[in-house]
């Protein structure tokens, strides 16, 4: 059968595709099943596991701590998602402006901090909002604002705040860019068109330019949805690795990495990465549904 | 035309190959590791063996080490790396390196944050019995050194050149400020009971004006309150919280709210430069704390032989005795080269004249108890404006007690050390703190039963 299968021409195309299926099989899909096995597994020692079944996903289906991650892996996506579209496309819309000037500093300017590892911004920022000695507590006092120093890095909601901020910061330049090809994309016949008919900038903004983006719009929904259901290393980073305070920053990604690697329990790491893996699946296919609609 | 039918066939046969690596690799049994076998036992000189060792530890401090060894075995190269445990990473190698079967490394070291788990996942070979037999070699050292690598059958699994009893370090200047002396046993009384000491820090904040603390943060204190117990954490399946974590908690709320610590984290930038800046009194660490912690932060040039220690710091009793830390080292119980590893474990771990070169070399506290009485008497240092700390360890590493040390004391500690955070930054209240507490050991031990 095989020397059928080189033999004969139709087929050579198989041998030119191995390598990547051999590749995928290694290091995808292998590892996906893999994982599903470990997920079916508890802990004894550090290297002796036994089998418990579904008893994993029991354990996170029932754990309030699950929820919480998943809340908190929305909460900060969102916090930082919604200013990031509305200020990307305001500055893209300027940007692509020919009347402003120094435009291509500016592009590079707002891009740059997409260029900052992320670690380091959390290394940063945990300095920065330090209780005594941070700049953020001096800043404030100096200002009046507060009679004493504050402590952020105990405050919940400071600190998924704080997160939300450095991953608005680090992405808004990147999405500015995507909008702006997406508007060199927009025919200036259609502009030209409505000049003529008299329609004013505003209704230029929402009738013509808004409409023709939105496949730009939903290709930047998609994406920053996958990677924001991933976040992991600022809140990583800016809690010392603890998730704190009291889980805030505990994201989906943040308990499984503890949970395999602090707490050495991969099985129940691995029902976190399914979990994880079938909720992203879920939303890229409702994502990739409204685009198909479109077109 | 390549058929419908032919297509689906090869993507079945490809899945069927996954799926039947998946099952080969996947069901391998998951074992403890066995002892291979043993090496002949045999008198040899140190000359005599010869190949290369493999050596990889967390603590950069074997750099220094493995030379001496290797002056002492001219035959023996050792390769060593350093794998630095920042986020754990030392660990996580160990541990995918040994799920894995490897033989390398041939020797390896573990922290006393997690050392045992390293025992009960039986990653040391055991070294007690033939050809070792380390039972006759330990009688020299400080007991809980070889006492706490025993595994579950009592076998001694590996060995620490150090002890690490706990001290506390003050600044003479301000102790001078405030009480009127910097003499160590008189420091000593403040500092050596958890009520006097508190009361120092009340005099500390009135005699400054609150420009200077008794500590840089309370979670400083951690480390002495964590060894006041007399129980482990997980007795019979159940979770047991000791007396002295939660009045741990309410007086760091109290030395947080009324100004006695400078509110740092222990280990945190801040934390470290409040060594140099000279705001705060008093710092709780143990033997290794002073050499490469204190010094090295508090007057770096002096420390890098820039110029001469300023002399400005004593050291006193803490509130109570502890142990910190502590790296042992053991041999890779899959190792081709057990005879070559066990030369290195028992160099470190027992040779006197290493320990004596080495203390004398870093000031570092060893555990062969015959070094530690030849070099007492001669030993002062000028960091500690000529104090000799030596002896002072010697005593308490005699009331080390880690008995009640257990595999997951490392995570159960930090989740405690988060509730405390939490409670005295008044974020929580003190029942909820310690449900919370519960919550967390429950993440990381599932099946233990925590009310």
């Amino acid at each position: 059968m095989a020397r059928g299968l080189i033999k004969n021409r139709d087929n050579k195309g198989y041998l030119f595709i191995l390598p990547y299926f051999l590749a995928m099989l290694t290091f995808q899909l292998y590892p996906i099943f893999y994982t599903f096995y470990l997920s079916m597994l508890k802990p004894v020692t550090l290297i002796k596991m036994e089998f418990v079944g579904f008893d994993n996903y029991a354990r996170l289906l029932t754990n309030p701590l699950f929820y919480t991650a998943i809340g908190n892996t929305w909460f900060i996506w969102l916090m930082n998602y919604v200013p990031q579209l509305i200020f990307a496309l305001l500055l893209a819309v300027i940007l692509t402006n020919p009347k402003i000037r120094a435009r291509e500093t500016f592009r590079t300017l707002f891009f740059l901090p997409n260029l900052v590892t992320a670690a380091s911004i959390g290394v940063l920022f945990a300095v920065f909002l330090d209780f005594k000695n941070g700049a953020f507590n001096h800043i404030l006092i100096e200002l009046g604002i507060f009679s004493e120093p504050y402590e952020w890095i105990q405050d919940k909601m400071a600190m998924r705040m704080a997160v939300s901020l450095i991953q608005w910061w680090q992405w808004f330049g990147y999405t500015m860019i995507i909008f702006m090809a997406g508007l060199s994309a927009i025919s200036g016949d259609l502009y030209e068109a409505a000049n003529i008919d008299g329609a004013s900038s505003s209704q230029v903004f929402f009738k013509v330019t808004l409409p023709l983006l939105k496949p730009t719009m939903l290709y930047v929904m998609v994406t920053s949805l996958i990677g924001g259901l991933q976040i992991f290393d600022i809140p990583r980073v800016i809690t010392n690795g603890r998730g704190g305070p009291d889980n805030a920053l505990t994201t989906m990604v943040l308990y499984l990495y503890n949970q395999g690697f602090k707490n050495f329990n991969l099985g129940y790491a691995s029902a976190l990465a399914y979990a994880l893996f079938v909720m992203i699946i879920i939303f890229s296919a409702i994502s990739f549904k409204v685009i198909g609609k479109r077109d | 035309m390549i058929s419908k039918k032919r297509i689906i066939s090869s993507t079945l046969l490809l899945l069927v190959a996954a799926l039947v690596s998946f099952t080969v690799i996947g069901c391998k049994k998951e074992e403890a590791p066995k002892a291979a076998e043993a090496p002949a036992a045999k008198e040899m000189s140190r000359a005599d063996y010869s190949g290369n060792v493999v050596v990889w530890s967390f603590t950069d401090e074997l750099k220094d080490m493995m030379p001496m060894f290797e002056a002492e075995y001219p035959n023996v190269k050792v390769e060593f790396t350093v794998i630095p445990n920042q986020d754990e990473v030392y660990l996580n190698k160990i541990n995918t390196t040994l799920r894995s079967r490897s033989a390398t490394p041939d020797a390896f070291t573990g922290e006393a944050a997690f050392y045992k788990q390293f025992i009960d996942a039986g990653y040391w070979e055991p070294i007690s019995d033939a050809p070792y037999n380390a039972e006759e070699l330990v009688k020299d050292l400080v007991p809980y050194v070889p006492n706490s690598s025993r595994n579950a059958d009592g076998k001694i699994t590996a060995l620490s050149w150090q002890a690490t009893p706990g001290a506390l370090f003050y600044r003479r200047g301000i102790a001078k400020e405030v009480l009127g002396t910097d003499d160590p046993a008189e420091v000593s009384k403040w500092t050596s009971d958890l009520n006097k000491f508190y009361e120092l820090g009340e005099k500390v904040k009135e005699t400054t004006n609150g420009e200077k603390y008794l500590l840089a943060g309370y979670s400083d204190m951690s480390q002495f309150i964590f060894n006041l117990r007399d129980s482990p954490y997980v007795v019979d399946n159940k979770l047991v919280i000791p007396e002295g974590l939660l009045d741990y908690m309410k007086i760091a709320k109290d030395m947080r709210d009324n100004g006695i610590e400078s509110g740092t984290t222990t280990w945190q930038p801040p934390w470290f430069s409040s060594m140099a800046d000279g705001s705060v009194m008093c710092y709780i660490l143990p033997t290794w704390g002073l050499h490469y912690v204190l010094k090295p932060n508090a007057e770096p040039e002096a420390n890098n032989g820039e110029k001469e220690f300023e002399g400005d710091w004593g050291m006193a009793v803490p509130p109570a005795s502890y142990s910190w830390g502590g790296t042992w080292i053991g041999i890779n119980a899959l190792s081709e080269k057990k005879d070559l590893a066990w030369q290195v474990v028992k160099y470190l771990g027992r040779d006197e004249d290493f320990q004596e070169k080495w203390s004398k070399k870093t000031g570092d506290f060893v555990a062969n108890t015959k070094v530690q009485d030849k070099i007492t008497p001669t030993f002062s240092e000028p960091f500690l404006g000529g104090q000799n700390h030596y002896e002072y360890f010697v005593g308490e590493a005699k009331k080390i007690d880690v008995s009640h040390r257990g595999p997951w004391d490392f995570q159960i500690e930090n989740a405690w050390g988060d509730q405390v955070a939490l409670y005295a930054s008044g974020n929580k209240s003190f029942d909820q703190a310690v449900a919370d507490f519960k919550k967390a050991v429950q993440e990381i031990l599932p099946d233990v039963e925590v009310d």
